[in-house]
């Protein structure tokens, strides 16, 4: 009795209050384990994990937004009341008016047939307001989240908006009902560094206009810790460590929090010989825009423009630049998957003047991994048969074969059992091993890697760090790592090229970069990293 | 059997419905192929004089069974039972006719109706109507499923090849593709048919011609989805040849969605058969089929038992083929 008593007491001040919140599957899965905290009006929050954490599902619960078939056990209290005991109407005006929710990807969030206006505008709507008065707050709001000349806006669809405005419509939307508690799930995992600084200024500076309480959820401890005062690490499920931030940060207890505050990779392994492979001369990549019924050509957009920069054997160059700066165009142009202007010299060979049949036999020279460790792998291929698809075009015997799979999958670091497994078996890690193997397992000089590690958590992408590290040791392998972590640039690389809009910014040595860059932009880059 | 395809089967089997129908059509299937056993006009096994004879399998003269003519023995002459049975004996079929024996022993005009004999009545020229239906389904189901493999193999691979290139290759199959769907496809076989003299053989080739484009659409689909994935681009970077990549890598990971349009596709093809056939534009007029059985029908209003077992036997494996090719669509569904 006594407890409850104390608990309506502090409900005036607090504006939610989790209580003893468990999720199970039907399966008897736990997703949550008993997750506690409060949270009062101008408090800012942050819960961080790494995927599958149990992040994302805890705030859907907060939102009563969980699928129907997961156990609930606990309380969550939002004002006074405990939302998991309301009716779904009660709910609905809870939604929208007390608490609303930011996601992480803008681009499938916002309705694509709907314009700007009716986005942010719907809830009002649906709450009464005549036509004139919406379009007066929508404009409000609009320029309380940082757009400039609403008016424009208002009749977009979301496809015509740059990714930091969608995110920025996005926040207009959950704010229009002026809710008390804003949840933000990895809002800004879908942008670059720099724009990652705005939205969580902007964020903060609305959070005290309104007096908010909000919630960060965040995968990467290092973006939330300017901007939360209190702390919540979950793994697995359970909060292994709760508190105030900075304690959390000057004071880590457990190994794993120690893990994800950790953003040294150490430094790039030093270069023994200064051997040139690769000279890459005034490549550009465009790509034709066709219009007509003739498909005929009536411009071009460049993804790359007139880049030149050469690669020792055994060293490394980070490619750095936010998204649409042509990255992955050059990786793709580099490996000859798209057509592109311009000489690249491996070897002695240029491979933009190869016909066909010997660029296939040139091709063992030179590989890529690509990002997404769940797509670049066939669904209906064995580990086994995926490594040994590049050996088929030299006859080799069957033992030979083995042997190879044998040596290569020893270099990854993955047990020969894996040849049996079937990608949809292994973890994110060991998917992106696989990849690294089937490249390796034809012997290239030069790896391309289009940010390798951008979809795995902390930890594995260390682990994967490292064996780049070690494989570029043994085998005086070249990389081309394309990224747009800047901490894993500095350990990894001996020289970076900073791209922005086609063009290089900067192109200089790693320690160079770091300790004095050239350029406005390199220098915000940097700011917005560390 | 991979993982995935075990969950597909299960999925599959917990569709009722479409489970069933696939057990009740592969016995049709397997009754029709066996046609030859379940209805004949020729004796099983005959044992004559301590030997025995397969008259379904091999004609033997009469003269064998102590007759006098030296062509091929008919069992349905009483001399020639009287013979057999007098020294051994004879297993018949369950009827007693083939698609093509009239029943001379009728003692009501033709078409007759239902009795004990001629479990669905005789046709206007005194055949069996069981018996012609179990020989018609055989025709037109072993026609239908030929169709509808060789149709899926072009359909497949042209599917394969737009999607994989792009570009112009694909444009200019788009087009001639549209042209090609927009031909009355019934009226042109009709009359290319009429060009020809009516023979299975020229019947497939020309419904093959004009029916192939069916998985065109959805495999290119697919093929432009996974020529932009990540894998593929993996495949190209190793120097792995077009041919590989497009039946070994993207195929596969391609083809389950066209899989289970086959069911729809099979009764397209036997509905166009039928009534090509009703039209008097498909095979060869004595050969048993369903859409004669029909004709029949509307040309003998007065003897129903004509139009209503067309009818339903028809009705009856057109509904089948739907059910499985539901139950095959829900298996195959990558959402789940």
């Amino acid at each position: 009795m006594h407890l409850t008593q104390e608990n309506n007491s502090s409900l005036i001040s607090t504006l939610l209050k989790v209580e003893n919140l468990s999720i199970q599957t039907q399966g008897q899965k736990i997703l949550l384990d008993d997750l506690n905290f409060e949270l009062s009006a101008g408090e800012t929050l942050a819960l961080v994990g790494e995927s599958g954490s149990g992040k994302s599902i805890s705030c859907l619960a907060m939102m009563g937004l969980l699928p129907e078939n997961l156990k609930l056990k606990g309380q969550i209290f939002v004002g006074p009341k405990n939302i998991l005991e309301m009716d779904e109407k009660a709910q609905s005006v809870v939604r929208g008016q007390q608490i609303a929710m930011i996601f992480q990807e803008p681009a499938t969030a916002l309705n694509p047939l709907h314009r700007v206006e009716k986005i942010v505008g719907e809830s009002l709507l649906l709450c009464g307001f005549s036509k004139l008065e919406v379009r007066q707050q929508v404009i409000t709001l609009l320029t309380d989240v940082g757009i400039s000349e609403p008016e424009k806006i208002l009749k977009r669809y979301p496809h015509e908006l740059s990714g930091g405005q969608r995110q920025r419509v996005m926040i207009a939307m959950a704010l229009a009902l002026r809710p008390k508690i804003l949840i933000a799930d990895e809002p800004t995992t879908a942008l670059d560094v720099i724009l990652q600084i705005q939205i969580l200024e902007l964020l903060k500076s609305l959070q005290a206009k309104y007096g908010m309480a909000l919630i960060l959820i965040s995968h990467d401890l290092n973006v939330v810790h300017q901007y939360a005062d209190e702390l919540v690490v979950l793994q697995k499920g359970r909060a292994v460590e709760q508190g105030e931030l900075k304690q959390i940060f000057s004071h880590p207890k457990t190994a794993y929090t120690k893990q994800l505050l950790e953003h040294e990779f150490g430094n790039a392994v030093p270069l023994e010989i200064e051997k040139n492979i690769l000279f890459v001369h005034q490549l550009s990549v465009k790509f034709p825009i066709r219009k007509g019924i003739l498909n005929r050509v009536q411009g071009y957009i460049t993804a790359i423009e007139n880049l030149s920069f050469e690669l020792a054997q055994g060293e490394s160059l980070g490619i750095v630049g936010e998204s649409g700066a042509g990255k992955s165009s050059l990786a793709l142009a580099l490996v000859r998957l798209i057509q592109s202007e311009g000489q690249i010299i491996l070897l002695g060979q240029d491979l933009n003047q190869l016909p066909s049949k010997v660029l296939r036999a040139a091709r063992s020279n030179f590989q890529i991994v690509f990002q997404d460790p769940f797509g670049s792998l066939n669904p209906r291929m064995t580990v086994g048969q995926i490594i040994t698809e590049g050996l088929k075009i030299n006859a080799l015997t069957d033992v030979q074969i083995q042997e190879c799979l044998k040596s290569v999958l020893d270099k990854v670091e993955l047990n020969i059992d894996f040849q049996h497994r079937y990608p949809h078996e292994l973890s994110g890690g060991q998917r992106q091993r696989v990849a690294l193997a089937r490249a390796l397992v034809v012997e290239p000089k030069l790896l391309i890697l289009d940010e390798p590690t951008s979809a795995l958590d902390r930890t594995t992408q260390k682990a994967i760090i490292q064996l780049l590290k070690h494989l570029q040791q043994t085998e005086q392998l070249s990389y081309i790592f394309i990224s747009h972590d800047l901490n894993i640039v500095k350990s990894l690389c001996h020289k970076v090229i900073v791209l922005r809009h086609a063009k290089v910014v900067e192109y200089q040595k790693t320690e160079l970069l770091f300790s004095d860059p050239k350029h406005e932009y390199t220098r915000q880059l940097i700011t917005a990293s560390f | 059997m991979s993982l995935i395809t075990r969950s597909r089967l299960q999925r599959f089997r917990q569709h009722k419905l479409g489970f069933a129908s696939f057990i009740l059509f592969s016995l049709i299937l397997v009754l029709s192929l066996t046609a030859e056993l379940i209805a004949n006009d020729k004796p099983l096994l005959v044992k004559y004089e301590d030997s025995y004879y397969l008259p379904v399998v091999k004609a033997y003269p009469e003269t064998t069974f102590g007759g006098v003519f030296e062509t091929e023995t008919d069992y349905k002459d009483p001399a020639v039972q009287e013979l057999i049975n007098a020294k051994g004996w004879a297993i018949w079929p369950l009827i007693r006719f083939s698609y093509q024996t009239p029943n001379l022993d009728l003692a009501v005009p033709v078409p007759s109706p239902p009795s004990k004999q001629n479990w669905l009545g005789t046709d206007d020229q005194g055949r069996d109507v069981f018996a012609r239906i179990l020989y018609g389904l055989r025709v037109s189901l072993l026609f239908g499923l030929t169709l509808t493999f060789c149709s899926a193999l072009l359909g497949i691979t042209v599917g394969a090849i737009q999607g994989y290139y792009g570009g112009w290759i694909d444009l200019l199959g788009q087009r001639l593709i549209e042209v090609w769907n927009g031909l009355p496809m019934l009226f042109m076989v009709m009359i290319l048919v009429s060009m020809f003299v009516p023979n299975v053989y020229w019947l497939f080739f020309i419904m093959l011609f004009f029916g192939w484009t069916f998985l065109v659409g959805m495999v290119r689909a697919e093929f432009l989805k996974a020529r932009q994935l990540d894998y593929v681009r993996a495949a190209q970077a190793l120097g792995v040849t077009d041919r590989v990549i497009i039946f070994k890598h993207i195929l596969p990971n391609a083809i389950s969605s066209s899989l289970s349009q086959l069911p729809f596709i099979l009764t397209t093809n036997i509905s166009a058969l039928t009534a090509l056939d009703f039209l008097g534009y498909g095979l060869p007029p004595d050969a048993a089929s369903l859409g004669e059985l029909l004709l029949q029908g509307k040309n003998n209003l007065d003897a129903p038992w004509l139009a209503l077992s067309g009818f339903f036997s028809l009705a009856i494996v057109l509904s089948l083929l739907i059910y499985i090719g539901e139950a095959a669509r829900d298996a195959f569904d990558p959402r789940k």
